[in-house]
């Protein structure tokens, strides 16, 4: 039996995008993974809000929503190495989802996207919002970071 | 599936006029001069909602009636000729993503011909090309 995709080592990276982020709204990931930078990123998860993970979730002892399929349609991510090339250029973030990729059925596909991304440098990444996102609460967004 | 080391995003406009048997070059692309592309996704308002020019996406409906062609820089050779984008887009596609052997393609040569309208884009819509690509050979 093919196993499913091996995780040596993972982090997440959570971006509060407030409520009702806007469109072409830039939101930077900061230096929290900057400890990996000299690492290999040979993977990024994303879960659906929703279907993949509630519809809220508390954070940081507040009540945050999770993106739909819909909402998280609208954002991309771009992800620069410390030469400030572009290693992935608006790439959807809902095709980091497992779920989404497989049209919503669940447990069709359990390998991830593999990236093979070097010297990712996550303090000039962002995560950018193509439209407008109607939100309740607070909008977190998580990344899966594996890495080698 | 072969690991993704750069992406490259493409909008492809349909054109302020779209009819049946009509083509769209796809234009030159500076960042992929030269280089090697060894993966496509093609993408619709599903994946990228709008645009990242601001433009509005073809509907997924839509891409069973867009084709591609590759041209690579050797010879002008048509390296992929009329793939269907339905193909070329991992939802459809059991979530795995087209992997391609490495050439060189002339973006300004390469095309994508919209087959009919119904379904089909519509005038000024977009098409978002994600492309995989490796080393600078050329």
């Amino acid at each position: 039996m093919k196993a499913t995709a091996s995780i040596h080592n993972e982090d997440v990276i959570s971006l509060n995008i407030g409520t009702d982020p806007g469109a072409f709204r830039v939101f930077a990931f900061g230096s929290e993974l900057d400890y990996i930078k000299n690492r290999k990123v040979t993977g990024i998860r994303y879960l659906l809000g929703g279907d993949e993970l509630p519809a809220t979730l508390q954070h940081n002892g507040a009540t945050v929503d999770t993106l739909d399929a819909t909402q998280s349609a609208a954002l991309v991510l771009v992800l620069k190495n410390s030469r400030d090339e572009i290693l992935l250029d608006h790439y959807p973030v809902a095709m980091l989802s497992n779920y989404f990729r497989t049209n919503s059925t669940p447990g069709a596909l359990k390998n991830d996207v593999p990236f093979d991304l070097r010297h990712v440098d996550w303090n000039k990444s962002y995560l950018l919002t193509l439209a407008a996102i109607s939100t309740t609460n607070d909008a977190l967004v998580q990344f899966r970071v594996s890495f080698k | 599936m072969q690991a993704i080391k750069n992406t490259y995003l493409i909008e492809v406009s349909m054109g302020g006029s779209v009819g049946a048997n009509t083509q769209r070059r796809i234009g030159d692309i500076p960042q992929l001069r030269g280089r090697v592309i060894n993966g496509i996704q093609a993408f619709c308002s599903t994946e990228v909602g709008t645009a990242p020019s601001g433009g509005t996406m073809v509907v997924q409906a839509d891409l069973k009636n867009i084709v591609l062609t590759l041209v690579t820089t050797d010879s002008n050779r048509e390296f992929v000729r009329e793939y269907p984008i339905y193909d070329l887009n991992p939802v459809l596609n059991g979530g795995l993503h087209r992997e391609l052997a490495n050439e060189v393609i002339q973006w300004e040569k390469s095309y994508i011909t919209i087959l009919g309208t119904s379904p089909g884009p519509a005038a000024n819509e977009v098409l978002c090309l994600n492309v995989h690509y490796g080393e600078k050979v050329a």
